[in-house]
């Protein structure tokens, strides 16, 4: 549909209906000047018994009622458009000065845009009411932001005391094999925990939109920079890296993206199988991470839930993917898994 | 390295005592401050060759003490250590000036092992070697030698003996060690197992070098480096 400014339709419409209007009037207007302008001239020639007079008098009204009316038309229309062309504007001035003010509003910059005041009581009311919700919209954005910082710091700090205390301890010499161990254990819980409850908070920021910022990355730098680390967990497992993206760039949050590719090929580690192999096909708008295992195909309809655990992998804290599917969501990018060839395949459209 | 004196500014006493044990007992010196005023004071006052920073403070914002300290010293090397797990303050401590940033929870051994970089890298810029032993590590060239005879390790196995010779004598556990090699990811595995080959590789090459028994292993718990 073709986009108009109000005005223009108005000025449309108006000028539409009103030659609609006139057309349709002309039959009223023939009659009233038949019956009371011409009228009198009408009877004269019937009563004088004027046969054939040289005056076409039907004609003439017909004509002289053409005129008029056009004459109507071409001067109302005129105005019409003069008004129209002007007064809009001017009475609309404050309106698009709003719509200009909320384009420039981000809630995330924390600043509720100042919207002009105006004589226009539609408009005021308005104004009134966006910016008390850009104002509602701005302090619950900071308290959630505050909330999932501090909710952090509260989790992080006592989990940082007890593994720094752990760490301590662990130096001491007249430990027995037995403590040793069982500090251990302590140790890793306290990691996965730490892990966990980042986790869980990383989600609860993608959900409240706390990664506005996009820049252009190129995604192939991303994963070589990953490379050095993953081929330090991965063991005897192969990794093949297909690059055909052409260092194609790509507009998303940094963070996210980090975190999306290191879930993704830190899990095709972790169901792989002793000398596996991990394949990552990388094009300019695909990323298939693809490995092998001794794992059955995974249900496609449940593998992303949160803490969705499969019988043959009751280990991990359940959020890996989940937390995939959220980034790609965020960035409207579509995840989809497969197993074919004996592969798991995990293939993300970034366009 | 002489006399290396630390500032710890943490206003979470448990945590300041335990990391404040765990330096001390690697010959730093470590002055601790509780609160912004105290910091500010602290680090505007003293000398210090490395200031740990946490950035929620009861007073103010870390980040105000980091430009306080910019603005005197050029030479005091900064880490921001963070259980506020925010992008924004990692990146705007980066700019202000910070060297470093290591969130919270860390193990001390990663910890110690930064400001141990972090230190030589300010104070030797060029001629910037590590010798623990018959181990002699090049920082800049990222290379490692045994009596002269130059090692020939994979990038893991490189930073495995780092962490080991900068946290000598201290029992490391695999998590730590697991956290050290490859960041964030080991937290993700299932287990910290993925350390034992890169141990046995390094293990064999020094052995081959004619170095054993440096790394010994503390049964339940992890590995430690002995000379």
């Amino acid at each position: 549909m073709k986009e108009r400014t109000l005005a223009h339709k108005l000025m449309a419409r108006f000028a539409i209906c009103l030659m609609a209007m006139l057309v349709l009037s002309i039959p009223l207007l023939y009659y009233i000047t038949v019956r009371y302008y011409a009228e009198d001239l009408i009877e004269l020639v019937s009563k004088y018994g004027i046969h054939d007079p040289q005056i076409d008098l039907e004609e003439d009204t017909f004509t002289g009622l053409l005129i008029q009316l056009s004459s109507i038309v071409i001067v109302i229309t005129l105005s019409v458009l003069i008004i129209m062309r002007w007064v809009p504007q001017r009475l609309w001035r404050s309106f698009r000065r709003t719509l200009h003010e909320l384009s420039t509003f981000k809630v995330e910059s924390g600043v509720v845009p100042q919207l002009p005041t105006t004589d226009i009581t539609e408009f005021r009311q308005l104004n009134d009411t966006l910016t008390r919700i850009m104002t509602d919209s701005v302090r619950s954005y900071k308290v959630q932001k505050e909330f999932t910082e501090n909710a952090s710091h509260e989790l992080q700090t006592p989990l940082a005391i007890a593994q720094v205390k752990l760490d301590n301890l662990m130096q001491d010499e007249t430990l027995t094999e037995r403590q040793a161990s069982e500090i251990q254990q302590v140790y890793n819980e306290l990691r996965h925990m730490s892990q966990l409850s980042r986790n869980l908070l990383l989600l609860s920021k993608i959900e409240n939109n706390q990664f506005k910022e996009k820049t252009s990355i190129v995604v192939a730098d991303e994963i070589n920079a990953l490379l050095p680390h993953l081929e330090t967990i991965a063991g005897d497992i192969r990794i093949q890296l297909l690059d055909d993206s052409h260092n194609t760039a790509i507009a998303c949050n940094h963070v996210l993206l980090g975190s999306m590719l290191t879930n993704l090929v830190v899990n095709a580690v972790r169901h792989n199988k002793p000398n596996g192999l991990i394949h990552i096909h990388l094009t300019p708008n695909e990323l298939t991470v693809a490995n092998t295992s001794d794992d059955p195909p995974l249900d496609p309809a449940h593998i992303f839930s949160r803490f969705y655990r499969t019988p043959h992998n009751q280990k991990s804290n359940g959020l890996g993917l989940a937390i995939v599917k959220s980034i790609c969501d965020y960035h409207q990018w579509t995840i989809t898994y497969h197993h074919t060839q004996a592969l798991h395949q995990f293939t993300v459209r970034m366009r | 390295m002489k006399n290396v004196k630390i500032l710890l500014i943490d206003d979470e006493r448990r945590l300041s005592d335990s990391i404040k044990e765990f330096l001390e007992s690697q010959e730093y010196t470590v002055d601790q401050a509780f609160n912004f005023n105290d910091a500010l004071m602290k680090a505007s006052v003293y000398d210090y060759n490395c200031i740990l920073l946490d950035l929620m403070l009861p007073g103010g914002n870390g980040l105000d003490i980091l430009r306080a300290i910019r603005k005197r010293h050029d030479n005091t090397g900064v880490i921001i250590i963070s259980a506020k797990d925010s992008l924004d303050d990692k990146l705007s401590g980066l700019e202000i000036g910070a060297d470093d940033y290591l969130p919270k929870p860390f193990a001390l051994p990663e910890l110690s092992m930064r400001i141990y970089a972090l230190i030589r890298r300010l104070e030797f810029n060029v001629d910037n070697t590590i010798t623990a032993g018959c181990v002699t590590i090049d920082l800049p060239q990222k290379c490692a030698q045994v009596n002269h005879q130059p090692l020939d390790l994979t990038r893991s196995e490189y930073n495995l003996l780092l962490f080991f010779v900068t946290n000598r004598h201290k029992v490391l556990s695999k998590a730590a060690i697991a956290e050290h090699l490859s960041g964030e990811m080991a937290d993700m595995m299932d287990s910290y197992d993925f350390i034992y080959s890169h141990i046995k590789n390094l293990k064999a090459k020094l052995k081959a070098a004619g170095l054993s028994k440096c790394i010994r292993t503390v049964y339940g718990m992890g590995y430690q480096w002995e000379e």
